[in-house]
């Protein structure tokens, strides 16, 4: 615990001339009001500043001779006189690049950004072992590491994590990227070493299950773990499980993303006993076990579940709706979820309060599902729907029993029409901030919301074609407190629309492929039941299928209603 | 302008600055001060506050600052108006400044304190080493060994 003592003070024993100079405003006495004040005197009544300056003419000459005698001094700087708290102050606004310039200028600012930097990220190759203590000397209040180190170098090893742990006992945040020569040697004394580590964050590491046993069996601290990308998990007869080990009752967040063989965390989320929020992302294999042994052991507790392109189904989604408290469900292509399993959530999750879909446009959640929601949770205050398509007859049950619903996204919906915002624009009166992407509504929605939603402060529009730049500034001028946010796609060519569709790129990071488009109809039929190496194919298919979709929706904006009935190009 | 349109209801709180100026402040105004907070609550209403590490010249400008500041606070024109003004007083005048962040820091004040650092953070980005030496009259008291092991070391930390 020596340094803890270090971490919030800087110590007084630096170079700055505190004491030196008693009267820091002695330069200033000479001048004259104007010369000082960057504003001039606006509200007597509020400030009464009741005496003059004398002599503002010779203040200047005064303040340079008083400067000349100053620079005897050992740091004649202009701004010396500024504490070193204040100076950690300013350096807390910079980034890392212009921190580690200003700690180039001077000892003093070396000293001052060394002992107020509590979060570094080093470049984790090997040879940082010899310079490791040098580092950590220079910063010694640190308390969020990260290493990372690129995929073509050799990456520190457990020798240097274990230098680094002694070095950085008050660690609370910890993340380590590409770092593939650590094992479980490494991840046993840091979490020794370091008793206060509330987050471990890995990604693209090799220690496996062992890695991770090893660093939960001392991690008596840690809050919040995430996972990606870890080699060394395997399954069948030599799966080895991770169990919750020391951390078992402070856990509270488990994160995994793009795990082989994630399954083996199984014990780990059923022996946190505090755990709330549980995240799996692009996980392979199948997940309804997991979860089903969920609500067999009861982590009750659960308040937040995202799962996203998973092999999941409405199994699942029952298993997760014995999480009474759930709040927050995302389900994010996972395309084997119905209406079966949101209408299950809905029955017995009342108290959620946020709910993102991305249907993935598979049409297996809509209506039904929704209304149930509609029915059961009242408290919904948040509700993201991505590629659904909900009739009027869900959004009208939705926008008058969640009386709290305050934020509203519906991207790229066929159903979403002038006839739905309609009934948004004058049900949904909590509602504060609403996004509509790629749905057929027109001007005549925009009118409507003008009259609507009383607390509306935020109105989205993007990707609808029949959205004026009219409609959009008659909203604004109508509704003057409202930010209207619009852009206008309708003068496009459809291939420039195509190439430059920038919603591609913020779904998947995908480029445009038509002639995939039938893919995408044959993925959805893929029994729920799938395998795990056949929901990897299945999911691969499923994203080149969006692919198309999202180039397709581009070209016949009329046609694409009726693209879930027939799978023929429009082109 | 909500600080002048209860001026009439508001208390006034009278302060004296280290070099024996009196200020006739509201109290709405002086509140923003965790200093003078503090203070009134230990009960010292009634009498004139000593401030005896302000000067008057400054105590003037933090008293302005942060009725501007009060103003601006759901204006995004004004923020900006106000957090490029410290460009300004930092070339002409960083004593000043020095002067400002310090009293500022001494009273307390966590909207200033924040703005202040902004300040001298606008003006530092992006510059060398030896720009903002010479800029803010700085002197390099690095031997050039200890600057080349400081570099080497700075290698190993990202930007």
């Amino acid at each position: 615990m020596g340094q803890s003592a270090s971490t919030s003070s800087i110590p007084s024993s630096l170079n700055r001339r505190d004491n030196s100079n008693p009267n820091p405003s002695r330069r200033m006495k000479n001048r004259s009001t104007d010369e000082i004040s960057v504003v001039p005197i606006e509200d007597s009544r509020i400030c009464s500043y009741q005496s003059s300056d004398e002599d503002g003419e010779d203040a200047a000459a005064a303040a340079v001779a008083d400067l000349d005698l100053d620079a005897v001094d050992d740091c004649p700087d202009l701004i010396s006189d500024l504490p070193d708290e204040c100076l950690a102050h300013v350096f807390q606004f910079l980034g890392a690049g212009d921190r580690k310039r200003c700690s180039l200028v001077c000892r003093r600012w070396l000293q001052v950004d060394g002992q107020s930097r509590h979060r570094l990220s080093l470049d984790a190759r090997s040879d940082i072992l010899i310079s490791i203590p040098s580092i950590f000397d220079r910063f010694d209040s640190i308390s969020k590491l990260a290493l990372k180190c690129d995929r073509r170098s050799v990456s520190i090893g457990d020798e240097a994590l274990v230098l680094i742990s002694l070095r950085c006992k008050n660690l609370a945040r910890f993340k380590i990227r590409g770092c593939r020569e650590i094992a479980e040697v490494g991840m046993a004394e840091l979490a020794r070493n370091c008793r206060n580590l509330k987050k471990l964050s890995c990604g693209s590491c090799s220690f496996g299950a062992r890695g991770i046993n090893a660093f939960l069996d001392h991690a008596a601290a840690l809050e919040e773990l995430s996972v990606k990308r870890l080699r060394g998990l395997t399954d069948g007869a030599a799966m080895e499980p991770i169990g919750p080990g020391a951390a078992a009752s402070t856990l509270k967040t488990i994160c995994l993303k793009e795990l082989y063989n994630g399954q083996c965390f199984e014990s780990l989320i059923l022996g946190a006993k505090s755990l709330k929020t549980l995240k799996l992302f692009r996980c392979s294999g199948d997940w309804d076990r997991v979860l089903e042994s969920i609500s067999v052991d009861q982590v009750a507790g659960l308040r937040e579940v995202h799962l996203e392109r998973l092999q999941v189904s409405d199994c699942g989604l029952a298993a997760i709706s014995s999480c009474l408290d759930l709040e927050i469900l995302h389900l994010v292509k996972t395309p084997e979820c119905t209406n079966a399993g949101l209408t299950s959530i809905a029955e017995r999750c009342k108290l959620l309060r946020k709910l993102h879909i991305d249907g993935w446009k598979t049409n297996r959640i809509g209506d039904e599902g929704l209304a149930a929601i509609a029915r059961r949770c009242p408290n919904l205050q948040e509700l993201v729907l991505i590629g659904v398509n909900p009739t009027s007859h869900s959004i009208g049950l939705l926008t008058s029993n969640c009386r709290n619903l305050e934020r509203l996204a519906l991207c790229n919906s066929e159903t979403i029409g002038d006839a739905e915002i309609s009934c948004i624009a004058t049900k949904c009166l909590a509602l504060r901030k609403l996004c509509i992407k790629g749905c057929p509504v027109s001007d005549q929605g925009m009118e409507a919301l003008a009259g609507g939603c009383p607390n509306l402060v935020k109105v989205k529009v993007k990707k609808c074609r029949g959205v004026t730049s009219e409609g959009a500034e008659w909203l604004r001028s109508n509704r003057g407190s409202l930010a209207v946010n619009l852009d206008i796609i309708a003068a496009m060519e459809p291939q420039e629309a195509g190439a430059s569709d920038g919603e591609a790129q913020e779904i998947g990071g995908e480029q445009q492929y038509p002639s995939l488009i039938k893919q995408r109809t044959a993925a959805a039929d893929v029994p729920s039941s799938s395998s795990s190496s056949s929901s990897r194919r299945c999911r691969s298919a499923f994203s080149k299928a969006k692919i198309g979709l999202l180039a397709r929706r581009n070209f016949v904006a009329s046609t694409i209603k009726r693209w879930s009935q027939s799978n023929s190009n429009p082109q | 302008m909500a600080s002048t349109s209860n001026s009439t209801s508001s208390k006034i709180i009278t302060l004296r600055s280290s070099d024996g100026e009196v200020f006739e402040v509201e109290e709405s105004v002086a509140l923003e001060s965790n200093l003078i907070r503090r203070m009134m609550e230990d009960d010292c209403a009634n009498n004139i506050i000593p401030l005896p590490n302000v000067t008057a010249p400054i105590f003037y400008l933090v008293i302005e600052h942060c009725k501007k500041h009060a103003e601006m606070k759901d204006n995004k024109e004004k923020k900006k108006e106000l957090r490029s003004q410290g460009e300004e007083l930092l070339k002409s005048d960083p004593h000043t400044y020095s002067n400002l962040m310090e009293a500022v820091n001494y009273l307390d004040i966590k909207s200033l304190m924040d703005l202040t650092a902004q300040w001298l953070a606008d003006f530092l980005k992006g510059k060398s080493p030896r720009l903002i030496r010479e800029l803010l009259k700085i002197k390099n008291d690095f031997t050039p060994e200890e600057e080349a092991e400081i570099l080497e070391r700075n290698r190993w930390a990202f930007d």
